[in-house]
């Protein structure tokens, strides 16, 4: 995956003081061209996500097809279990499929149920999780990007990348401080 | 933070609503005359539902505008104003739940029978030949008079809250101390909410659940104090399309708070299903004489097609137009949605209350003073809100919320 022309670095990345900054530094490298970059802060920042992630996550969709799933999964075993196999009369209440209000509880949590584990579990799979190891965390202070640092990281695997001109348009965006990520 | 002084902002859209509403008013109230002229009454019954819809506008904006001093957020401060504005109708509002306790008392309007069953002579004396033990029982409670003093508490309870929040929002803004403003409003609003929802739920067993005093839900409070909340977040979109060219707002006002209103419309659309749809199901599934009787009268004579139409538009179709997440952050979509959901906010008020009157909805639907009892009386609280909304600015710019509209509209343009 590595690039040649891009020497051997994971990306470079710079630091900011406030979101605002780290907003706006997504932003112009996003209209610079960049693609394959990360952000990190202390708080998730709706504006950041934006610009170094547009489109869909592909989770949304997941959890819509898994909770409708889930759903009919939930009807179906309460209508085969006591309507169609084993019809049983439950406190004088229909056995047909005019008893569907006594169903619905189920129907909704089975939904719910399947919709939340696909969310936890997609989540995970699709962030590459878990992840031992992380060259990010070789750029000193970054453990401040969960304190106070807010971070911006260009990847070597961009089209765009280039080690040194990369740099210099990070220190352009004024960040405090603008290093180079080791493998 | 420095103090801002705030211009008035003339906006245009606001005069133009505030003649609307007037119009609305006068419309609406001079079919009622004419209509209680012709059927008194068929004007109290239509008075009744009329009032209990509207009513949703004034207390959802008093219990948002509470929440929101509590949360904070940019959504809250966004819509502080409009909030204030229509939680000041409350006074007004008083003086139209005069007709509601001169039903109570029915001599006055010269009735041809009893529109609330309890307040009949007849029925709560034992001995008489209609006497009724199971409403009997509840006289210490329904009584016209103590029914009239409930209604005189609640209403100040509600203006004094509604006038208090807006006074200290209009010292905030002219200056002086912020910080002591916003906590003042925001004690306040602790032990308002607390206060609102035992009164609205004790309105909402007053004014609609008694119709039918043979039958008690103790969902029945909760499921209008929803329905409060989501008229009102309704409407807010709808206002927010009017002022949101102006510019103050195109300044200070990003896309977020618009995209929070359209969450919480979909969590109150949910909200409102597993309300309507608990109360339901415990009382099918209970299956008792006691409790039954009032979903028999919503699913006879062709009232069950208005509960499934309920079932179809007011849950599955918002439910599904605001899943997503980019619609919720286009104001236009989201107002279509909102239009739709006050429809069958009047739907589903309609369904609750009017199978007490009418056998069947073809009857309720063609009686035109159903729909001028609505109209006037939310034309009285649209004219209202436009008028206070033109005498504050749109933005409380001097409250420490404010941050965090100018934080995302940093970013963005």
């Amino acid at each position: 995956m590595r690039n040649r022309l891009s020497g051997d670095v994971y990306g470079v990345m710079a630091e900011f003081q406030t979101p605002d900054a780290l907003i706006a530094a997504a932003h112009k490298a996003r209209l610079a061209g960049y693609s394959k970059m990360d952000a990190y802060s202390p708080f998730p920042i709706e504006e950041v996500i934006e610009e170094v992630a547009p489109g869909n996550t592909g989770v949304p969709i997941l959890v819509l097809i898994m909770g409708l799933t889930g759903a009919a999964t939930g009807f179906s075993l309460q209508f085969i279990g006591n309507i169609l196999n084993w019809p049983m009369n439950i406190g004088g209440r229909p056995i047909n499929i005019s008893n569907w209000p006594a169903m619905v509880p189920i129907t909704f949590e089975m939904g719910i149920l399947f919709a939340a584990f696909t969310a936890a579990i997609s989540m995970v799979i699709l962030n590459g999780l878990p992840m031992p190891y992380h060259p990010v965390f070789n750029v000193p202070g970054f453990e401040r990007a969960s304190q106070d640092g807010f971070f911006l990281c260009i990847e070597s695997t961009d089209p765009l990348f280039d080690r040194a001109q990369t740099s210099q348009f990070l220190r352009t965006l004024s960040p405090t401080q603008v290093s180079e990520v080791a493998h | 933070m420095a103090t801002t002084t705030i211009p008035q902002t003339r906006v245009p859209q606001l005069s133009r609503l505030q003649l609307l509403g007037i119009g609305a008013a006068v419309i609406g109230l001079a079919l009622l005359a004419l209509g209680f002229v012709m059927n008194p009454t068929q004007f109290a019954k239509s008075y009744i539902f009329g009032f209990y819809f509207s009513m949703a506008f004034p207390l959802g904006c008093l219990g948002w505008l509470m929440i929101q001093h509590l949360t904070g957020g940019a959504w809250g401060v966004t819509t502080r104003r409009m909030l204030e504005a229509g939680a000041l109708s409350m006074p007004i509002f008083f003086i139209l739940s005069l007709p509601i306790v001169l039903i109570a008392y029915n001599k006055a309007l010269g009735l041809e029978h009893y529109v609330y069953e309890w307040s009949n002579p007849a029925i709560v004396t034992p001995g008489s030949p209609e006497f009724v033990p199971v409403i009997a029982h509840k006289v210490p409670w329904l009584s016209p008079a103590w029914f009239a003093g409930r209604m005189l508490i609640y209403f100040t309870i509600w203006s004094t809250l509604a006038l208090l929040l807006r006074t200290w929002s209009l010292q905030q803004d002219r200056g002086g101390n912020a910080v002591a403003a916003a906590t003042r409003m925001r004690m306040l609003s602790g032990v308002g909410i607390a206060l609102f929802v035992i009164s609205v739920t004790f309105f909402a067993f007053d004014v609609g659940m008694s119709l039918d005093a043979r039958w008690y839900s103790s969902m029945y409070g909760a499921h209008y104090m929803e329905n409060t909340g989501l008229s009102t977040l309704a409407f807010l979109v709808l206002a927010m399309t009017q002022i949101r060219r102006t510019p103050i707002f195109e300044r200070y006002v990003p896309v977020k708070p618009i995209h929070d209103l359209g969450k919480l419309m979909l969590a109150f659309t949910i909200l409102w299903t597993y309300l309507s749809y608990g109360q339901y199901v415990i009382i099918w599934a209970g299956d008792l004489a006691e409790s039954v009787p009032w979903y028999v009268r919503r699913t006879s004579n062709g009232w069950v097609y208005i509960a499934l139409t309920l079932m179809a538009c007011s849950f599955f179709a918002p439910f599904l137009s605001l899943l997503g997440r980019k619609p919720k952050r286009n104001l236009n979509y989201l107002a279509g949605v909102a239009t739709w959901i006050l429809v069958m906010r009047f739907l589903d008020v309609s369904w609750i209350i009017l199978p007490e009157f009418h056998l069947s909805p073809l009857e309720a639907y063609t009686t035109f003073t159903n729909y001028a009892a609505p109209l006037g009386l939310f034309g009285i609280f649209l004219a209202i809100w436009s008028f206070n909304m033109q005498r504050a600015a749109l933005l409380p710019l001097n409250d420490a919320n404010m941050e965090i509209l100018r934080l995302h509209a940093g970013g963005h343009h």
